[in-house]
């Protein structure tokens, strides 16, 4: 059965359609990458997803229920988290603070706990504390968990965006350009990683990407987006072959980009 | 170099006294002596030390010391420098009368300033007298900076062979914290009636301070309008205590009514500014604090309009006089520890992390699960209860209460001792309650300069300070961590 399912989502700007009309499934464990030219609606369909806009028509299934005209806190509750295409850390929170806020919607001490620090909300916290240590090490940051976030180098942000992510438990991550900006060591390094979390965690992972070297190494199927439709969807060597997508990335005769990377 | 640290101190120190003379405020220290020495001159020979120790420490600063020979001569210029700044007016007014453009530059200014000498040696005196003292301080820094470093270092050894509890941090924080503890439950028994007052006034913006602060330093939402929950509270005490709807419920009864109205109050704001950010939910808290004053001032029939409510019932306790303003300062000391604790809880919890969240990025904190609708409101409502605690205890301290009481000026206040104190750090809201509401009862002598003095503390503290007084950690960090990339930068250029 399909985790994550659209249904004809279309989602109306005014006069602009962002996204028009897309029908799109994940299957339980896969990765897959969803690609396209800048301003195709890829971040658009993300934030319909996670619930940032809600979508002028259409449906999105997630584990057999609608996510559509739930909040986003609700949606990830439900098991849908992501990162963000330009870092967004809470930047002077420090790098385990940053994983403990994600842990929030996992947590239920509240105020009378929180004051009176009664035995239940101090067991709560202290787990709380340790899967966030345990989550840093996963993904690297184990000796950086008291840095603020902002004062981490670039790949350790990237990283731990990932980890506070994962701190809320979802079932289906959502990565928004996990590779941009890193060189092609660190990109190296990230495909190994996103692939790690799919198999150690049991996570499905849907990613947008413009390095086309992760996307074509790590993608069980590839989704190409281009103004607002998709156009394209197969695995990896077929769309690299797809005239349809080359011509959207670089008009006529741009098939070197894609097959050269 | 030794030159421009010798001016730099003494501009610093000239302007100041300069300022001192200018504001009256050398006439208005002129009264009380020490030890047979007025007041004003201590502060002027104050003064002289402290031009010295500017100068010392500015060229100490450097890789290499220079010989004391030459950091002493540069006290003594400091100190020179200092004097001429006041020199040349001294000068003008004992020949002239400038009070048409300088009013309190009278001839009790000149007298004090020249040590009651004739024009030459008056003025020789002064200037003398300031190079003398910095220059004093100049020999002296080096021996005394070499003394307490060595008495850190004694400390911070016998810690270490000591018994736990007095090993370094525990010599340094608890001792200190223990003694000012005592102070603040001891001292008011001595102090009397006007200064427990007073007190009980610091201790009233205390909590309301730390309440703002969970609304303004936690969860970042700007809130002009804090006032209206402090109305809110005393209003609703004062309805339950007294003759006004003949009601007579008790102050320990309504504190949980009262709370409860305060906060629902809290959410009512809270609700329709949801979606609003930074200036613009500035604008709609400003205008509901102004709102609710303007209610108190004309529904006169419900509240008795600019009349007020009169005969409001002090809190009591079986066997004891609640009614004299050391027993409100006890009560208020007791509220003020209780909203310190429970603030500083939340802060340091699940709901603390989550309106730090929402403080730095809402959309993401959304994004992680956190149900930010659910956790504004709670910052709303638990800041307005404390609000509400802090107005019950106000109007039954005042007995009698009016819309006037309630102006746009509190919500600027609290949120002033916040900002000057160090936002989202409670020591720093105490010491900022302290330097904004008890420092101008204190300086009620200097009456008409009062508020200008006030306010270039205020600038001073802003451009030297800016985290504030005490500020949080994190806080101190975020500005010197920006103070230190532009320096990189301007290095690097």
């Amino acid at each position: 059965m399909a985790l994550l399912e659209a249904n004809g989502v279309v989602k109306q700007f005014g006069g602009l359609i962002a996204v028009n009309n897309v029908v799109f499934s994940i299957e339980k464990g896969m990765i897959a990458s969803l690609i396209g030219p800048n301003g195709a609606g890829k971040t658009t369909f993300f934030n319909i997803i996670t619930g940032f806009y809600q979508p002028t028509s259409g449906d999105i299934i997630f584990d057999g229920q609608s996510l559509v005209g739930l909040s986003t806190d609700r949606i990830t509750a439900r098991g849908v988290s992501r990162t963000f295409q330009n870092i967004r850390l809470f930047a002077n929170m420090s790098a385990l603070e940053n994983v403990l806020v994600g842990e929030h919607c996992h947590l239920r001490s509240g105020v009378v706990g929180a004051i009176l620090h009664t035995p239940g909300t101090m067991r709560e916290e202290a787990q709380a504390e340790a899967r966030a240590h345990e989550l840093l090490d996963f993904v690297g940051l184990r000796n950086r968990a008291d840095e603020l976030a902002k004062n981490l180098p670039y790949g350790d942000q990237r990283r731990l965006e990932i980890a506070r992510a994962l701190a809320t438990e979802p079932k289906l991550l959502l990565l928004d350009e996990p590779s941009a900006g890193m060189n092609p060591i660190e990109t190296e390094d990230l495909t190994q990683f996103i692939r790690r979390l799919r198999d150690e965690l049991d996570l499905t992972i849907l990613l947008i990407e413009h390095h086309m070297r992760v996307v074509m190494n790590i993608s069980d199927r590839v989704s190409v987006m281009d103004l607002g439709e998709l156009i394209a969807e197969g695995a990896p060597e077929e769309i690299q072959q797809n005239q349809r997508v080359i011509e959207a990335y670089l008009g006529t005769g741009g098939d070197e980009m894609l097959g050269a990377e | 170099m030794q030159l421009r640290a010798s001016i730099k101190a003494g501009t610093i120190v000239g302007a100041t006294a300069l300022f001192f003379t200018i504001s009256g405020m050398f006439n208005a220290l002129a009264g009380p002596h020490i030890a047979g020495v007025s007041l004003s001159h201590i502060i002027l020979a104050l003064m002289g030390l402290w031009g010295g120790w500017l100068t010392v420490r500015d060229l100490m600063g450097g890789e290499e010391s220079p010989p004391p020979w030459q950091t002493t001569l540069s006290g003594a210029l400091a100190g020179i420098i200092a004097g001429l700044w006041i020199a040349p007016l001294v000068a003008l007014a004992s020949a002239i009368d400038v009070r048409y453009v300088l009013d309190s530059v009278t001839p009790d200014t000149i007298t004090i300033l020249s040590f009651g000498r004739s024009l030459p040696q008056g003025v020789l005196l002064l200037v003398g007298g300031l190079a003398v003292l910095s220059m004093a301080t100049a020999l002296l820094y080096p021996y005394l900076s070499r003394a307490n470093l060595q008495m850190r270092q004694d400390i911070s050894t016998s810690g270490l062979s000591g018994p736990a509890f007095f090993s370094g941090r525990s010599v340094r924080v608890i001792l200190p914290l223990t003694l000012l503890g005592l102070l603040v439950v001891l001292a008011p028994l001595r102090l009397g009636g006007y200064y427990d007052h007073v007190l009980g006034s610091v201790g009233i913006y205390v909590m309301m301070g730390l309440g703002l602060n969970v609304v303004v330093g936690f969860a970042g939402l700007l809130d002009l309008g804090y006032v209206a929950f402090f109305a809110i509270g005393a209003y609703a005490y004062a309805f339950l205590n007294s003759p006004k709807y003949n009601m007579h419920v008790g102050f320990w009864i309504s504190l949980p009514i009262v709370v409860a109205i305060a906060a629902l109050g809290g959410i009512l704001l809270g609700v329709p500014v949801l979606r609003m950010r930074g200036d613009y939910l500035a604008i709609v808290t400003l205008g509901f604090g102004e709102i609710i004053r303007l209610f108190l001032n004309n529904l006169v029939k419900l509240t008795g309009g600019p009349q007020g409510i009169l005969d409001i019932r002090p809190p009591s306790l079986p066997g004891i006089d609640l009614g004299n303003p050391l027993a409100f300062y006890y009560l208020i000391l007791v509220g003020c520890v209780a909203t310190a604790f429970v603030t500083s809880r939340l802060d340091r919890s699940r709901i603390g992390r989550a309106w730090a969240a929402i403080r730095e990025d809402e959309d993401v904190a959304r994004a992680m699960g956190i149900d930010t609708v659910k956790y504004k409101l709670m910052a709303f409502a638990i800041g307005a209860s404390f609000a509400g605690i802090g107005g019950s205890i106000f109007a039954s301290r005042q007995a009698a209460i009016f819309p006037a009481d309630f102006t746009l000026m509190v919500s600027i206040n609290v949120l002033c001792l916040i900002i000057i104190g160090g936002m989202g750090s409670i020591p720093g809201i105490i010491a900022g309650s302290v330097a904004l509401i008890g420092l101008p009862e204190m300086l009620r002598g200097f009456s008409d300069y009062r508020l200008l003095i006030f306010g270039a503390l205020l600038v001073i503290m802003m451009v030297f300070r800016p985290e504030g007084l005490i500020p949080s950690v994190r806080r101190q960090q975020e500005i010197h961590e920006e103070e230190e990339k532009l320096g990189i930068a301007t290095a690097a250029t």
